[in-house]
């Protein structure tokens, strides 16, 4: 009698840890690609999060946000962290769901220190402000978070944004 | 260097050149076709021409905003506005 109502427990637990698990994965929609470091890599890189962002529901005001900020990352990673070589990789990580993006992208080229970029402004004249500077801008303004970890062997840049409500 | 800077930048290698910049089917615009559109005004400037624009999707005026070309750009609904106003703007300065 104990063994039967141990079984139908642990069946019960099981049901729901399922049920969790399901749940969980259908509101998120988790990404990893490993890219070449090429400008022609950069449109894989869109269409996948456009697919996931469109399938949690995001406007189409949001995804071009965050595809503006996912290029301009993609283009200072190709330019400045591997100086246009065409070889070397990017690995990105998305995870979106109804509520937020989160994308992570790591490469293993040159680090930079991002406050000492500054930001653009006309009367800095645009057209020469530091290599990478308007797209770093850019990143700032169209995400709620934008962090930078350089390290030895690779560099990480996370970007944060909420849902516009 | 990719098409647009390389127009633009044909455009505004003759003296005083006058360009309006229609960009009725630019649905995406990144920070490279930024500094191509505004090398082209300062070049275009430094030589008493002007670069204006026109019909700009709600999308992309609003990066301008973010960048402030606003400020910089005149910027007109359409291109017969655009025309117009360039039109009145050469024969004042003739």
């Amino acid at each position: 009698m104990i063994s039967l109502q141990f079984s139908i427990a642990t069946f019960f637990i099981g049901l729901l840890l399922l049920i969790l698990v399901a749940t969980f994965l259908a509101r998120k929609n988790y990404y990893r690609l490993n890219v070449p470091s090429r400008h022609s890599s950069i449109r894989t890189v869109i269409d996948h999060f456009a697919r996931l962002a469109e399938s949690s529901g995001w406007t189409k005001g949001e995804i071009y946000k965050c595809r503006l900020a996912l290029d301009e990352a993609c283009v200072n990673i190709i330019n400045h962290a591997y100086a246009g070589n065409p070889d070397q990789r990017i690995e990105i990580v998305m995870d979106i769901s109804p509520h937020a993006a989160r994308f992570t992208l790591i490469d293993f080229g040159h680090a930079y220190d991002p406050d000492d970029v500054p930001a653009p402004t006309l009367d800095k004249q645009i057209d020469h402000v530091q290599p990478g500077g308007l797209g770093l801008y850019l990143m700032r303004k169209m995400m709620d978070e934008v962090s930078y970890t350089a390290g030895p062997n690779r560099n990480a840049l996370v970007m944060f944004k909420h849902r516009e409500k | 260097m990719a098409p647009l800077e390389e127009t633009l930048s044909s455009l505004t290698t003759t003296p005083s050149p006058w360009l309006i910049v229609d960009l009725r089917l630019v649905t995406y615009i990144s920070s490279r076709g930024l500094k191509a559109l505004v090398s082209a005004w300062r070049r275009a400037r430094d030589t008493s021409g002007d670069v204006v624009l026109c019909s700009i999707n709600p999308q992309v005026m609003g990066i301008f905003e973010t960048v402030g070309f606003n400020q910089i750009f005149d910027i007109y609904p359409d291109q017969e506005n655009a025309v117009k106003a360039v039109s009145l703007h050469q024969q004042a300065n003739k």
